[in-house]
């Protein structure tokens, strides 16, 4: 990487945040990782045509990558009873466990879950989740409400919680 | 309790609170970027391997589905035989000197040309190939020739061999045509087949080459053979006259036969002769005439009679075809064989 400096600066300063959104698309940290190496391979590649803030364009073929896998992959993953990774327990008693809105995610369809990340994880408004998904911002709205009113009535977030609506 | 937004946003958060450290991301990245340059290159040389391969398999497969077809086709034994005598007719049509044919006309079959010291071809079925009702068919020159018509005008074939059953090399197959050697200066033999009839049988084809064109399945002829039969088509007569015209094409044919074999090389046959038979020269003792023409037998047809003196060279033929009434034609000293020979005449020879 010596020949890109600036790539090499991007990769470390921003590939862990980056990483955290990959784990929640992929559902596991392995996978995670795996995601997110190939999706900077590809932008190593087309790095010096990227003008402005790399991370969008980086989202963006993480995303699409993401998306890609998905697709050609569909059989490797399915949803199931238990979890590969198990977290330390609620300390703190939050509301919701965190593993059961990880299952939950991991229930949505590919995108779907993908704009919920990117709404409620990077904070990103609809016209930018939008653009970075290439979809319209009304696909996002509906998305996101389609993929909320799915996890309402998740039978893991509704098991043993009294839920209230999600506002 | 209540699931929020914002309760959502720290569920998503807390579980992502402690990724896993990874000591090299940028290196493994780099390795991965090696490994698609790698995978382009191999690819890409896989793909220019492909594309070169995929040339000579453009060539190959086609024709191995062919042959494939060709070995699969059914081919019956008589449809084997007309393959055969075909391409022994292309063979000859198609000027060929000596040794194997490369395009005999007819797919399946390979000919052989013996040329000199034979006039003869022969042809046989590829390796493979279902066999016809013999190994081979042959067509040869194993007498004089008559002279070449100056148009396309019918002649007499007096004695080739015109796929006889039984003959199945170029080996001398026995007294009654025995084959002699021929002059390779010219296509005397494609010639003579195009315009040719037997004497027993002036008014058709000596070689019914359409006939036995028609019998080929249409799948085993190449562009030579049809090309050789559209030729053919052209050239062969259409019209072979009269009786009489028919009659005196016999006799002349006949008549050249007889001067060449009294001046070089002696009749075996005892004369007078009546056919049907064959009349023989002295094939082993001098089978070329003076002007390169060579004897061998001809064919006395039924009808007609032939009586002559070797000491002297005379000789009077006669006969008749259908209403053409008994002609007949005498000479006593016809030794020039490039002349048109002497005209026939109504009626018997004449009496002693």
């Amino acid at each position: 990487m010596a020949e890109r400096p600036e790539f090499a600066e991007f990769v470390v300063a921003r590939s862990p945040a980056l990483l955290r959104t990959a784990r929640l698309l992929t559902g596991d940290w392995a996978s995670a990782e795996d995601l997110l190496q190939d999706s900077l391979a590809t932008c190593w590649r087309r790095w010096s045509r990227i003008s402005g803030n790399p991370e969008p364009y980086v989202q963006k073929v993480m995303l699409h990558t993401y998306l890609a896998w998905r697709r050609r992959f569909w059989t490797r993953e399915r949803p199931t009873e238990v979890l590969p990774e198990t977290s330390v327990g609620d300390a703190t008693g939050r509301v919701v466990d965190e593993d059961e809105v990880q299952a939950a995610l991991r229930r949505l369809p590919p995108r779907q879950r993908a704009v919920v990340v990117l709404r409620y994880f990077d904070d990103l408004s609809e016209a930018e989740t939008a653009q970075l998904l290439g979809i319209s911002t009304g696909t996002v709205k509906s998305q996101t409400s389609k993929a909320l009113a799915t996890l309402r009535v998740d039978e893991g977030l509704t098991s043993d919680r009294a839920r209230t609506e999600v506002r | 309790m209540p699931l929020t937004e914002q309760d959502l946003r720290e569920s998503l958060r807390r579980a992502t609170d402690a990724p896993p450290r990874v000591a090299d991301r940028l290196g493994a990245v780099e390795r991965r970027v090696r490994r698609r340059r790698r995978r382009i290159v191999v690819g890409t040389a896989v793909a220019v391997v492909v594309a070169l391969a995929a040339v000579p398999l453009a060539h190959w497969l086609p024709d191995r589905l062919n042959r494939n077809e060709i070995t699969n086709s059914e081919v019956t034994p008589e449809q084997m035989d007309a393959m055969m005598q075909y391409a022994t007719f292309v063979t000859a049509w198609s000027v060929v000197r000596t040794g194997p044919v490369a395009d005999t006309g007819v797919v399946g079959v390979a000919a052989t040309v013996n040329l000199p010291p034979y006039n003869c071809i022969v042809a046989t079925p590829e390796e493979g190939q279902p066999s016809g009702t013999q190994a081979g068919w042959v067509i040869a020159t194993p007498s004089i020739f008559a002279a070449q018509p100056k148009t396309n005008a019918a002649s007499v074939v007096t004695s080739f061999i015109l796929w006889p059953r039984g003959v199945t090399s170029c080996d001398a197959p026995g007294p009654g045509v025995a084959l002699t050697p021929a002059p390779a200066e010219s296509n005397l033999l494609a010639w003579q087949l195009a315009f040719s009839q037997r004497p027993s049988a002036p008014s058709t084809p000596a070689l019914d080459v359409a006939a036995i064109y028609a019998k080929i399945p249409q799948d085993r002829l190449t562009d030579v053979g049809r090309a050789v039969f559209e030729g053919y088509q052209k050239a062969a007569p259409k019209d072979y006259g009269s009786s009489r015209d028919q009659v005196e094409r016999v006799l002349q044919s006949l008549a050249q036969w007889l001067a060449v074999a009294l001046s070089s090389s002696g009749l075996t046959t005892m004369s007078p002769a009546s056919g049907p038979t064959v009349l023989s020269g002295d094939v082993g003792a001098a089978p070329a005439s003076p002007d390169g023409r060579y004897v061998g037998t001809a064919e006395l047809p039924a009808g007609y009679s032939a009586r002559w003196v070797a000491a002297s060279g005379a000789f009077c033929l006669q006969g008749s075809v259908g209403d053409s009434g008994v002609m007949h034609l005498s000479a006593s000293d016809f030794t020039d064989y490039s002349a048109p020979p002497p005209t026939p005449l109504d009626g018997p020879c004449p009496t002693r």
